[in-house]
Order: C-alpha cells, then structure tokens, then sequence
C-alpha cells in the first residue's frame, strides 16, 4: 500500500506544484514508484512542470466516468522509470469530482505504488476537499510571508478536522540574507506559528524558475544545486531519516554575490 | 489524399483493410484505439511529413503520442519542405521496444514490424467491448448546439439525463456565449431564437440568464420547446411561447446521425480550458492556445496560431483535415491517430495542413495540399 500524501497551502503561488514535482521525482530517483496526481481539476500545472503535456491522452475524468482504464491514464515519465502522472482534466471544473470519486480513484492508484502524491489546487474550496479526501498524510507548503502562513494555519485546520494527523511543513522561498536583515520571517518563526513538525526548507534559487519553464524539474537534472539537496533531505526525512537541516547562511554566498554585494555599497 | 497510392498498390490494399476496421469503430475514438501499423514508407514526395502514430489499447504513456521530432528542415525540391521525424513506436504487448524509427521520406523502408503490429492490431479488435461504444453520442450530447434553420435559430441545451457526466449551469452559459461570440454576421438583428431544453429543470432565473445573453448578441429568444412541465410552466409566466412536445423536424439532429451539423464558425481566442466540440466542421478566426481543445467531427480549420489540441474526424473520419496558418500544436488527432508536437518550434511558420496517410498523420504545406488531394 501506498503512502498517500497530498500538497497543499491555502495560497496560490507558494510552490505547491513545483514541490510535487521535484518530490516525487526525487523519491522516483531513490528508487520508489511514485504516482503524482494533480487534483486541480481546470487549472492544470503538474503536467506542464514535468514537460508531459503533449503526451497526455487521457484524464482523470475519464477513469473515473469509466471510459477509460487507469492504467491507460497514468503519463508515465520517460526519464524517470518509476514515476507516473496521472493528469487532471482542464476543461471541466472542480465540481465536476466529489471527494468519494477521488478517493476511490486514489485507492485503486496506491495499489501499486509506493508514494502517491496529491497536488491540491489552492483554495479551501470543493478542488481542496476532493484533494485532501484520500490523503493520509500532508505537505504543508509556505513561504515566510504572513498571507502564506496564515492561510497555511487554517488548513492545519481543516486538515485536522478531515482526521489527516500527520502534517509536515516546507518552507519555500527562503531567503537567508533577508532573515538574516530582519526584512523576513525566519523559518522559526513560521514554525512558532504553526506548530508542526518542520520536514523541509527550500531556499529562493533562480534555477527553480529556469527549470520550471523548461518542464525539467531540479531533481531531474544532473547539476547539483542547493534546492536539489533540498528535496532530497526531504524525500530522506519521509523515509524516517534524520538528516540535519542545510546551513543556508547568506555568507555561504559564492563569489560572485558577494561581488556584487560589495559594489552595491 | 494520397500521393503514394499508386506506388506499392498490396501494400496500400492491407492499409485501406485496417482503416475500414477502425471506421467500425467510430463510436469509440475517444476510447482506447488501435495500436498503429508503420506500413512500407514508399517513395513519395517530400512534402509528406510522416508525423504519427496511434495510440493503443494497451497503455499508458508510452505509448501514447509518438515521440516526433520536426527537426531540420530539409529544402526538397521546389522549395517544399521535408521533415525529418522519428516517431518511437507504441509499446504493443508484443516485444517491440519503443526504438526511434526514423522514417526517411525520400527513401525505401524496410517494413519488418509491420507484421508483428498487424497481429497486436487483430487481438485489439477482438477485445472492444460493446460497453465502450457510446462514448462520442454522449460527447455530442454534452454540447450545447446552435443550429440556424429557416427563419429562426435553434439552440439546444444538452440533455441532463441522457449523459453520464453533465455540465454544471456555468459550463452551459460559458458554452452558449462561445457559441454566439462572433456569429453576429450569420444573422440579422433582432433574429427569433428557439430554445431546445429537453428534460433540462429550468428555472426564471436561468432562463432569464439565457435570454439576457442572446440579447446582448442582437437576438431575440420567443419559444422554448421542453420536455418538463415545470420548465413549460417557468416559461409561459415569464411570457415566452411553449412548445411541450417535439413539433420541430430538427429532432433528428439529437440523434446520431451521419449528416455534419452547420460548419462552426467563431471569432475568438480558444484559451485554455475551453473545449469546442462540435458535431461538423469548426472554423476558427483566432488562436487556439496551449490547453485550448477543439474537438469536431469534420475538418478543423484555424486562422492562426493553433498551440492547443486539434481532434478533426473525431467520429472516426480518416479523411478529415486540421489546418492552421500557424502550425505549433501541443497534439493533434484525426480520426484515432494521435501525433504529438515535435520538441523543437520551427524558427519559421506557413500555413499546414495535417491529414491522414497510411503512415499516420502527415503535416505539409497547406498551399501544396490541394494539388496533393488531387486524385
């Protein structure tokens, strides 16, 4: 049986997908069967970020009005052995599912995966519900924003009133200068606020926009950068590792930085 | 349609043979189809661009679309323009890995897979089960259609019960305004409209909604022919004629039936998420953008860029044509084949035209395609 994890923030814009996609290609890489079903029916994304969206013949509509069989659905990833998509529909809207459908839909996936990934739409509306329905688990992606985390708090929330008891958080987007100048909230601060247990930071890198635009994510690439390290601490610690945080001190900057920072004075 | 069609007269036989079977399929094209059938690639003019494939009953993504790579443009002779594809072949059940199979369009091919794939084909066929037939009957049915007939125009509202899946009521309105936005010159002003609403409940408001929106496009709603009492009766108290029973002859257009509808016309920008689909042949004044769909039973043509997907012959007809001044599409199908787009864009973009050959689907100059189909 697969873990069943669902994505999510509150606010649009935080990371959610980008999150989904290096995650579940990480996990792919260390060798786990992973399917990534993107729950925001209307508003697709996942396929794109993963560069599948010619290749999509069928949706999750159509398994679950039975006019296809799931199999057929799932994108498989020809770059990753182990990773598959199973794409939502962005012609119809997200009333179209109820959370049961999805739940049946995400019972009859995680038989034959290990990791099953659900990326919600932002939102607490009905895309939300059908999203965080068959979970068991949550990612609770924010970044050090106070819009982000007081939408992140009230889905605490209702994650915990659906009976999902094992909430994780990402911070996204950090940036270790601007903490460091008090112009940012530091990733304790947001945890102070939320009160969950923190499973990963992912500092602010120019290279997560240049590979989301490609539909390369990160983890895929053979470059090593420290947002890659970043999902891989993380896809480690939902393993049950205990793996130490990343330093990410603005004096780590490289040589170039602190050029630059140094002209600016 | 093909140039080839007197150069290698058996081979060209055995292909019409599996086209015929697939025409037996129309009813399921949206459901899993054959798996393809490379056939001997023969001598033919570069402007052929071998481009696809079908997708297999089998599947997941591997096979799905083709990997097809419109690479370098090779200049042919009378500057057309050749390209270059390799398409990687559906994962059949049979052994054939996805191997690029670089289909060279001015050369001889060898055609040892094809007997392997024509087996997978015979056991595809035996294992369509009936239950997967009605799926393009619903699909029409889920449209909302506009129909001009002599003096007034006819709008239908898909039915509520007859379909599995049905629209929510915003879906319907956005559907109706699509439908109407540039029609304006298919109509006098202040023209009469029949609203067609079946076993559809409707209340003041929504048919209030329904009328404000043909007002805003010059016309004039005066009749809604239903099937509920409720909606007849919604209907004459806000004082707009009733016809309770089918007294229209154009109940036929509901029904499944060969004869296309009027060609679609619009006049917009299909952006992502909105779908045409439409029970003839579409004409697009604009852009279809990535995530944009335009689904029709005939031909599709686009005047602009078509970045979305294109599915032309969607009940199955192999001769259907996708046009497009701008050929950039995220997939195409006709009939049951499905081409992907190639990795890398062309810096340089003319009208195409995409059509069915034995091959798969082809991509050629649209200005060269009628000399082409020219038998």
């Amino acid at each position: 049986m697969a873990r069943i994890i669902v994505v999510t923030s509150g606010k649009g814009g935080v990371g959610k997908t980008t999150v989904t996609a290096n995650l579940g290609m990480t996990l792919a890489k260390l060798g786990k069967q992973v399917a990534l079903v993107d729950a925001d029916f209307g508003l697709r994304n996942l396929d794109l970020l993963l560069g599948l969206e010619n290749r999509i013949v069928y949706t999750a509509i159509e398994v679950i009005a039975g006019e296809c069989r799931l199999e057929q659905a799932l994108v498989k990833d020809k770059r990753l052995p182990g990773l598959v998509l199973l794409p939502a529909a962005q012609t119809r809207t997200k009333e179209i599912i109820e959370p049961e459908q999805m739940k049946a839909l995400v019972a009859q996936i995680s038989k034959s995966f290990d990791f099953v990934l659900i990326d919600s739409p932002a939102g607490i509306e009905m895309g939300f519900k059908n999203a965080i329905a068959p979970a068991q688990e949550a990612l609770i992606v924010t970044t050090p924003e106070i819009t982000a985390v007081r939408d992140a708090d009230r889905v605490v929330g209702l994650l915990e009133a659906q009976n999902v008891k094992k909430i994780n958080l990402i911070v996204n987007r950090i940036r270790p200068a601007m903490v460091k100048a008090n112009d940012m909230m530091s990733v304790q601060d947001v945890q102070e606020i939320l009160a969950i247990p923190l499973i990963g930071i992912i500092p602010d890198d120019e290279k997560v926009i240049v590979s989301t635009n490609k539909g390369e994510p990160l983890a895929l690439g053979e470059n090593e950068s420290i947002p890659k390290t970043a999902f891989m601490n993380i896809a480690q610690r939902l393993q049950g590792k205990k793996i130490d945080f990343l330093e990410l001190n603005p004096e780590n900057d490289g040589f170039l930085t602190r050029l630059r920072k140094f002209l600016k004075f | 349609m093909n140039s080839n069609q007197n150069s290698d007269n058996s081979n060209r036989e055995k292909t019409i043979k599996i086209i015929q079977t697939d025409n037996n399929q129309i009813a399921i094209q949206l459901t899993p189809t054959l798996p393809n059938f490379p056939t001997k690639t023969d001598h033919k003019p570069a402007e052929e661009i071998p481009f696809q494939e079908k997708p297999s009953e089998e599947t997941s993504s591997e096979e799905k679309p083709s990997e097809v790579k419109k690479s370098e443009e090779i200049p042919a002779d009378n500057n057309q323009i050749a390209i270059k594809v390799t398409p990687t072949l559906p994962n059949l059940p049979s052994p054939s890995e996805e191997k690029p199979l670089e289909i060279n369009t001015l050369e001889e091919k060898p055609s040892e897979v094809k007997p392997l794939e024509m087996k997978a084909l015979e056991i595809k066929l035996s294992e369509v089960k009936p239950s997967e037939i009605n799926k393009s009957d619903e699909q029409k049915l889920l449209q909302v259609i506009l129909k001009s007939e002599e003096d007034y125009l006819l709008l239908i509202l898909p039915s509520e019960t007859e379909t599995t899946t049905t629209l929510t009521w915003g879906e319907i309105l956005e559907q109706i305004k699509i439908r109407l936005s540039g029609n304006e010159r298919f109509w006098q002003a202040q023209t009469a409209v029949h609203l067609k609403v079946k076993d559809r409940l409707l209340d003041a408001r929504q048919l209030q909604a329904i009328a404000d929106l043909l007002n805003e496009f010059q016309l004039q709603l005066i009749l809604i022919d239903t099937n509920r009492r409720a909606t007849a009766v919604t209907a004459a108290t806000a004082g707009y004629s009733v016809a309770q029973k089918a007294l229209f002859t154009h109940e036929k257009f509901t029904e499944s039936n060969p004869i296309l509808a009027d060609t679609l016309y619009l006049q917009t920008t299909i952006r992502s998420g909105t779908e045409i689909n439409h029970p003839g042949t579409v004409v697009i004044w604009g852009d279809v953008n990535p995530g944009g769909r335009v689904v029709a039973i005939g031909d599709i043509l686009i005047w602009g860029r078509l970045k979305g997907f294109a599915h032309a012959g969607s009940q199955g007809n192999t001769s259907a044509v996708i046009m497009a001044l701008q050929m950039q599409p995220t997939q195409l199908r006709i009939a049951d084949y499905i081409a992907r787009s190639p990795e890398n864009t062309p810096n340089q973009f003319y009208p195409e035209t995409a059509y069915i050959t034995p091959e798969g689907i082809r991509i050629t100059r649209a200005s060269d395609f009628p000399k082409m189909s020219r038998k």
